[in-house]
């Protein structure tokens, strides 16, 4: 071979090669200037994107939710708190989308927990598409031997954490649900103002002190700064921020009054449901006659906290809350509103000794039934009452023409007064206010109720008179043109006369509607709280407290944050009418009072004021004339007296017979009387001897 | 004989040596930070055992000018049989590793094939178009020469090695281009055969034709067109690439203090990665230098090429320069991502030591045709 030659140096061969390398170079250049010209486009002009991206793909903020704060009684009882517990969490990213179903798959086989499936564990995932770097939790609160279980197979369940989080927890079980409320994951709160900090998978208030009080309680949430690597393991912290926990708040509540209302609510209902199977809910309140505070509140049915407590509701639990018929979740003492039967009259006979046309001891003779119509009867023959045998005996006769004399108008004013047509402004969500017939509320209600008729009646008139013009100018002789505009001009009479007779009928407030309200039927209708704020300023001597239930709000160091100022007003009544309602009313607790009963085993010297009520709500549910509400309102004692108390059990079919004996235990245990120690068979067995003949004595 | 050593030692380029220890030094730095987590996790120094391969790997360059390699031409036939009998015996006892069946193990030693087929394959096709004299104008001409590359090629494909296979095939066309292959045929042939490819993947793609591609090749395609189609799994080193040398900027976070190469963003960073190490860490000045080096290697390379006593040597070198240009290409095109991702190595920088050895005996090769450009010294 000889390839090499001394004459390769000269040949063309050798000319041409070296063209054809200096090409090749040019090529080499331009692959250099290509890849140049990208690094310098990456590197320089697009530095800053894709350093963002760098830190922004490495860096993870982890929220460290603040322990939130806890709530105590009026004497530090602990009422809400927390606890560790285990929550079973999922790292997303740890996972890929196929490898979800088969750690679930090994989760439904180590846990046999039927909650857990797929598909609940991808709707956790998909509720949290936006945050799937968090800790997606699947099941809160899971008992110690799972965790152990688990922690036994983590090998084969990639992604899968027990972390341990404080969970709210109420000792006390469902006492006092209602008015604590309770806690549940964020949903639609997230774009409302004031949850800004807020995120997603929070528990917030949804009820009660805990959603009134959501902002003091949750605390601020920590965050630490990590970076991560690829596999999303962190790899150091970069800040952390510490998490603060929540205020602490201190309520007026008092856990051992409320344990005695609450148990013997029960025992009531239980008794009153024997001969009633309808009683199933009811509610009352205790006041603090001097500040407005709640001292104890019950609802029924009852809700217990923990049931929500971060975990989903079972279709049983979602039923008795929220679809069953009374709906447990209800807080009946503030958002149910009542007909207040007879616990209305202190109102009536107020606004009549305040018009002037009647004072306390005019007389007024009862012959079992009103003089005026529409005749409506009394619960019996009382002859000549004055003021205090009227209120005494809950005399209907009397307290109608007490509303006859007072006149609507002083009605609504004196109730108006005594905040009967408002909210009262407690610091618990979701309160009623209730309804007040009064002149204001007349103006609104039969301006809305005209307009509906007048609309519906010019709806029509417009009707028949398009429906005629075109037949008016179609007709063909001038006779039967004047036929149809005589037909149209009768029909158009037939409709104004319609028009009439229903504004008539709607919106014109007769004498019998005050008759009605007189004696607590009719519009009336009133929260048990709104009851009690009015008993309670009767009590006072007229003074009306807003109620509140939140005393003391302390910061995590232990500082005073918060101290409730008593929102006080004077009842616009003159004093001498405050002073002989208050004094009608002790005479209800005396012998031959509808409320004698209830506190005839007080010590001697207490005493107190007091009415009672059954109301016919007409409501859907109540038969007519059958079914009744019983209320009872009350204070105690007699001077200067120091708690108000309102109380309604739906179904009850007679106050003093239902809420009454509540009001009886309240009292007993309030002045330190000890309760009947007379087995609770042989105390339901009296009692319904007692409301055997409820109907028969005088209310 | 003293003389000839003399002779030897004083017509050696150092300036293409230096280029060459510049490039090999600015690997192990940036081996060094690349390789941390690695070399933790799996207890192996490879900046040490890349040294010690570079070494190895110059001491190996100066021997190698002991023979005029245009004396071995004779060598050729068995070369080029021996070639083929090792690719073809990876199909057979080949052992896989990271999807391809590229190794072969003889007794402690492993080793792939492919590198010194690469050599091989320069050498024999240099004879082999040499031989022809720049005859390589009709399609005649130049179908001997497609068999001749072809056989290999086929082998390697067969592994499947796609990545040595583009290498082959570079180093048909930037050797037929040296030769003096008929530019517009070669251009008709490579641009015909790239637009036959593409629109082969469309078909796949878009009527299911037959592909001979595994799913990995197709959806590293796939990602590369569109790197969000799938940006966890197969789209994520196309991403997470451009992100770490895109982070570097200008002058890069300094040696040791990329993030993204600390956090184990990039999988393999110590070997097909590497140049995104370079990226983030030095930046765009640094990635500008270590180019710029292997610019100044190259061009040193074709000048010694053009010195060539015979049209051997000339082509010897033109079939390195394709290698090391094409794997340049191909490596830091894929980290900055207008390459689709295959597994290609950047010479002298990314760690292996197979791969470092035989691009040293290519750089041997070069500097012996350089030894000997003058055929009447000896």
């Amino acid at each position: 071979m000889s390839i090499g030659s001394p004459l390769w140096e000269e040949s063309k061969e050798r000319k041409q090669t070296r063209k054809r390398l200096i090409l090749y170079g040019f090529l080499v250049t331009a692959v250099f200037l290509v890849l140049v010209s990208r690094l310098f486009w990456l590197q320089v002009m697009q530095e800053e994107i894709f350093l963002n991206k760098a830190i922004s793909q490495s860096t993870r903020w982890i929220s460290e939710k603040a322990s939130r704060g806890e709530i105590m009684d009026r004497r530090g009882n602990v009422l809400v708190t927390n606890r560790p517990v285990y929550n079973l969490t999922l790292n997303y990213l740890g996972l890929k989308d196929q490898d979800i179903s088969q750690v679930v798959a090994g989760l439904v086989e180590v846990l046999g927990d039927p909650d857990i499936t797929v598909e609940a564990v991808q709707d956790s995932i998909a509720a949290q598409a936006s945050r799937l770097y968090e800790p997606i939790v699947i099941k809160r609160d899971i008992p110690l031997e799972t965790v152990i279980r688990l922690e036994e197979r983590r090998w084969q369940l990639p992604g899968i954490l027990i972390e341990t989080s404080p969970q709210r927890y109420y000792p006390y079980g469902g006492l006092m649900g209602h008015v604590l409320g309770y806690v549940h994951p964020i949903k639609e709160e997230i774009d409302q103002a004031g949850y800004e900090n807020h995120g997603l998978g929070d528990l917030v208030g949804k009820t009660g002190v805990e959603k009134s009080y959501e902002f003091d309680l949750k605390g601020t949430n920590g965050y630490r700064e990590v970076t991560v690597n690829a596999r999303n393991h962190p790899l150091q912290e970069v800040s952390n921020l510490p998490s603060v926990s929540g205020n602490s708040l201190w309520l007026t509540m008092d856990l051992e009054l409320q344990k005695v209302l609450e148990e013997n609510f029960d025992s009531v209902l239980a008794a009153v449901a024997e001969n009633y199977p309808k009683a199933q809910a009811g509610a009352a309140v205790v006041l603090d006659v001097n500040t407005g505070g709640l001292l104890a509140s019950v609802s029924r049915p009852i809700m217990y906290p923990d049931d929500f407590n971060g975990n989903p509701l079972t279709q049983e639990q979602a039923d008795y809350y929220f679809n069953q018929q009374p709906a447990a979740l209800y807080n009946r003492a503030i958002q149910g509103s009542y007909v207040p039967g007879s616990t209305f009259k202190p109102i009536t006979g107020m606004a009549a000794l305040a018009s002037g046309n009647l004072t306390p001891e005019t007389r007024i003779t009862c012959a079992g039934a009103y003089w005026f119509k529409p005749y409506i009867k009394c619960t019996g023959v009382h002859g000549s009452l004055n003021y205090y045998q009227a209120m005494a005996k809950s005399c209907n006769v009397y307290f109608q023409e007490a509303a006859r004399r007072a006149g609507i108008g002083m009605i609504g004013k004196i109730g108006h007064e005594f905040n009967l047509d408002a909210k009262t402004g407690v610091d618990l969500p979701f309160e009623g206010a209730g309804l007040l017939p009064s002149l204001n509320w007349q103006t609104i209600e039969f301006g809305r109720r005209s307009d509906v008729i007048n609309k519906d009646i010019d709806k029509q008139l417009a009707d028949l008179q398009t429906t005629y013009q075109s037949l008016i100018s179609q007709a063909e002789t001038d006779s039967d043109k004047k036929r149809l505009e005589k037909e149209l001009r009768s029909k158009v009479n037939v409709l104004e006369a319609r028009r009439r007779e229903r504004l008539n009928s709607d919106t014109i407030w007769r004498e019998a509607d005050t008759f009605n309200t007189g004696i607590g039927q009719g519009y009336n209708q009133y929260t048990i709280i709104e009851l009690a704020a009015y008993t309670a300023a009767i009590a006072s001597g007229g003074v009306y407290h807003t109620p509140y239930v939140v005393d003391r709000i302390y910061n995590p160091d232990g500082s005073l944050k918060y101290q409730h100022q008593t929102e006080s007003r004077k009842v616009e009544v003159e004093q001498w009418i405050l002073d002989a309602t208050k004094e009608a009313m002790t005479t209800v607790t005396r012998p031959g009072g509808t409320a004698y009963s209830a506190f005839a085993g007080l010590a001697p010297g207490i005493g107190g004021g007091a009415k009672t009520g059954t109301a016919q709500p007409g409501r859907v549910g109540y038969s007519k004339n059958k079914d009744f509400d019983g209320l009872f309102i009350c204070f105690a004692p007699a001077e200067n007296p120091q708690i108000a108390f309102a109380c309604v059990i739906e179904h009850g079919h007679s106050g003093s017979g239902s809420a009454g004996k509540v009001a009886k235990a309240v009292l007993e245990y309030y002045f330190r009387q000890e309760p009947d120690e007379k087995p609770a068979a042989e105390q339901r067995g009296e009692l319904a001897t007692e409301l055997g003949e409820g109907r028969s004595n005088a209310e | 004989m003293q003389s000839k050593i003399k002779t030897i030692i004083k017509n050696i380029d150092y300036t293409l040596l230096i280029f060459l220890l510049l490039i090999l030094c600015a690997g192990f730095i940036v081996l060094d930070s690349a390789s941390v987590a690695a070399a933790v996790r799996y207890g192996i120094n490879y900046v040490l055992l890349q040294a010690a391969a570079g070494a190895m790997g110059f001491l190996l360059i100066f021997c190698m000018q002991a023979i005029d390699l245009s004396r071995l031409l004779n060598m050729e036939r068995t070369l080029y049989i021996l070639m083929n009998l090792m690719l073809l015996s990876v199909l057979f006892f080949g052992v896989s590793a990271k999807g391809t069946q590229g190794w072969i193990e003889l007794g402690p030693l492993r080793f792939q094939p492919a590198e010194p087929a690469k050599i091989m394959l320069i050498f024999c096709m240099a004879k082999f178009l040499a031989a022809k004299k720049g005859r390589l104008k009709t399609w005649g001409q130049l179908l001997p020469a497609f068999i001749y590359g072809g056989i290999p090629l086929a082998l390697v494909l067969a592994q499947p090695d796609l990545g040595t296979a583009l290498v082959f095939v570079a180093i048909l066309f930037g050797m037929l281009l040296a030769a003096g292959g008929s530019l517009w045929k070669l251009g008709l042939l490579f641009g015909g055969g790239l637009g036959a490819v593409i629109f082969w993947i469309y078909g796949h793609l878009n009527w299911g034709w037959w592909l001979p591609l595994q799913e990995y090749q197709l959806m590293r395609l796939v990602v590369f067109i569109n790197p969000e189609y799938d940006p966890r799994n197969w789209g994520w080193n196309v991403i997470q690439a451009q992100i770490t040398v895109g982070s570097g900027g200008l002058w890069g976070q300094g040696w040791g203090q990329g993030a993204q190469t600390a956090s184990g963003y990039l999988p393999e960073q110590w070997t097909d990665f590497i140049f995104c190490v370079l990226g983030e860490e030095f930046g765009f000045v640094g990635c500008f230098v270590v180019l710029v080096l292997f610019f100044a290697l190259l061009l040193r390379c074709l000048t010694i090429a053009g010195r060539s006593k015979d049209l051997f040597g000339a082509l010897l070198i033109s079939g390195v320069v394709s290698l090391l240009v094409f794997h340049i290409l191909q490596n830091v095109g894929m980290a900055v991502g207008i390459m689709p991702i295959t597994g290609i190595p950047l010479p002298f920088i990314s760690y292996g030591r197979s791969a470092l050895l035989a691009n040293m005996i290519a750089m041997g090769m070069v500097v012996n045709v350089g030894v000997y450009k003058d055929p009447l010294v000896f």
